[in-house]
């Protein structure tokens, strides 16, 4: 059953850098707060009050409902004002949190997982490896990055972790697809057997699902857009999406709100051409 | 003990809970996690404008964040009337508030077209007729710059409507009363001041726009006191009732607006940013009133005290 979304306050356990483009916010809810599924999102304040800033988008790395409340790990990256304005939030702040938001990861039954984060976006993917683990002993998680300074390290993930780099600074010498392709050729990925969960940069997303489709694995991406409100009221975050079989035309012709429809959708059901890269 | 104040108003023959809506495209369709937005508390909702075919809407990036304001070039996506009347209104009317649906097109036909469909449908207390739309190149804007043109939009609605219509201006026009005059005198019972402002944010790295279409509607705080100024106008040069809408973030940004004589306001972007601002705002009046004295909002509208 998917939790209700509500406004409230989150104070500040700690907000610390990983490594020189990625920073981990950690932020504690009341404990009745949530509980998120695994790529299900939230919309943070990251300048309390003033100036007039929308929220930020940031999905859930890790909940925990402890003793003290529903904690969450958030990573990020200061990319522009409102996440520069973040990273100098203090332990002890309060900051105002929107959420849990969007359509997260549907299990595909019977399926072994294969879970891919690109930079900052294997966030995700730590969550839905601490949600698939249960039920699902032998995924794997491959993290995907441009070289070591893109890298931090992934702590109690419940799935052996492969690194890829770009540059072959650590593990695999190769972008992600690259990895797949050789998993894939040696009989350790089937297309009748796995299923793919990412999230990562929109090109990267791209290219995996053109993959996936490709070879005939289910691929389910988790787009990261620009968001409005996150919760459906201001039609900003639209992503186009191709008719699903026998369908017409939906309600919103073909563009989809990533907010609420999303974040998560069918990799080969996103019209990647109009997705803005 | 003192009695809470009486936050009831008139605009035109109609009377809201309180002076605080949402406006039109700021709140879907009103019933997007109304625990969230505090939906049922609301003087009345403005619904996304609805065109007699479902719309598209604009390609992304429709969204673009500017000092205290945000650019948008959504595009009207929209379910078209039709489905917002047979699958959106239902849902939406059990919020028990007041529904106003705004109604948009290319042409007046489509304006009439559009209403027609929502002739005497229960639950909808006003039309509010969208000839400001800055974000659909053959449509809107042009009717509410030519003040010949909005004054027929609204006329052949006239015709077929059996609710009050309220013809939303755009602030993108020298003389916003001379339209706001025009439109009345064919038939708005009163008038919406402002859409957005029309703006535009350019990339220097890439020297293209920010959005795909060049320019889009600002609209938040950054464009407050421009609206407040155009409502001014509207309330000084028409005499109708005027909506005063445009950068509200507070109940001061409010109370700004219905001292210079708006009769009630329409909240909007900053909803995105807090869900249940309206609710926030509306309790904030109410706060103001009492320690003011004051029986109720009516005893505040229209009480600005102009430079002599």
């Amino acid at each position: 059953m998917t939790s209700v979304p509500q406004s409230a306050p989150a104070r500040v356990v700690s907000n610390r850098r990983l490594n020189p483009e990625i920073h981990e916010l950690v932020l504690r809810l009341p404990a009745e707060w949530g509980p998120p599924e695994p790529g299900q999102f939230v919309q943070v304040e990251c300048l309390p009050a003033n100036p007039f800033i929308l929220k930020r988008p940031f999905s859930i790395a890790r909940s925990r409902l402890g003793d003290l409340g529903m904690e969450l790990h958030l990573v990020y990256g200061a990319i522009g004002p409102g996440t520069e304005a973040l990273t100098r939030r203090r332990p002890g702040e309060m900051l105002d949190v929107i959420g849990p938001l969007g359509h997260g990861f549907r299990p595909v039954p019977g399926r072994r997982p294969v879970l891919i984060g690109g930079g900052r976006g294997v966030a995700p993917m730590i969550a839905l490896a601490d949600g698939l683990a249960p039920n699902y002993e032998d995924g794997i998680l491959i993290f995907g990055a441009r070289g070591s300074a893109q890298l931090y390290e992934l702590e109690e993930v419940p799935y052996p972790v492969t690194i890829a780099t770009d540059d072959g600074s650590v593990g695999f010498h190769g972008n992600v697809i690259q990895l797949l392709e050789q998993l894939r050729g040696r009989g350790e990925l089937r297309p009748e057997e796995n299923a793919l969960y990412s999230c990562g940069p929109n090109p990267m997303l791209h290219a995996l699902s053109d993959w996936a489709g490709e070879h005939g694995f289910p691929c389910q991406v988790s787009l990261e857009t620009i968001f409005g409100c996150g919760f459906g009221i201001c039609a900003g975050c639209a992503v186009p999406v191709h008719a699903a079989e026998g369908e017409e035309s939906d309600e919103f012709g073909h563009y989809r709100f990533a907010c609420v429809e999303g974040p998560v959708f069918e990799g080969h059901r996103v019209d990647w051409e109009g997705v803005k890269e | 003990m003192s009695e809470r104040p009486d936050l009831s108003v008139k605009v035109g023959s109609l009377t809201f809970p309180t002076p605080i809506l949402v406006a039109s495209g700021t709140f879907g369709y009103g019933t997007e996690s109304p625990e969230l937005t505090g939906a049922r508390e609301l003087g009345g909702i403005v619904t996304k404008t609805l065109t007699i075919e479902p719309r598209r809407g604009n390609a992304p990036i429709r969204l673009h964040e500017t000092p205290a304001g945000l650019l948008n070039s959504i595009g009207l996506q929209n379910v078209g009337v039709q489905r917002f009347r047979d699958e959106k209104l239902p849902k939406l009317r059990e919020l028990g508030v007041p529904i106003v649906a705004s109604i948009g097109g290319k042409a007046p036909e489509d304006f009439v077209q559009a209403a027609e469909h929502l002739r005497d449908v229960p639950g909808i207390a006003a039309l509010e007729i969208n000839v400001s739309c800055p974000n659909v190149k053959e449509g809107g804007i042009e009717f509410c710059q030519r003040p010949d043109s909005a004054a027929a939009v609204i006329r052949a609605v006239r015709d077929v409507a059996t609710v009050p219509l309220w013809a939303k201006l755009s602030p993108n026009v020298s003389h916003i009363g001379e339209v706001g005059r025009v439109c009345r005198d064919a038939g708005a019972e009163a008038l919406t001041a402002v859409n957005t402002f029309v703006g535009m944010s350019v990339d220097p790295r890439t020297r293209q726009p920010h959005l795909p279409g060049g320019t889009g509607g600002l609209s938040g705080p950054a464009i407050r006191p421009l609206a407040l100024a155009k409502v001014w106008e509207t309330v000084r040069v028409t005499g109708a009732p005027v909506v005063g809408c445009g950068g509200i973030a507070t109940a001061e940004d409010a109370l700004q607006f219905l001292v210079v004589g708006a009769r009630a306001v329409q909240v909007g972007t900053v909803s995105f940013r807090i869900p249940d601002a309206a609710r926030r705002i509306r309790q904030g009046i109410e706060e103001f009133l009492s320690r003011e004295g004051l029986p109720g909002i009516e005893s505040l509208i229209g009480t600005y005290q102009p430079p002599q």
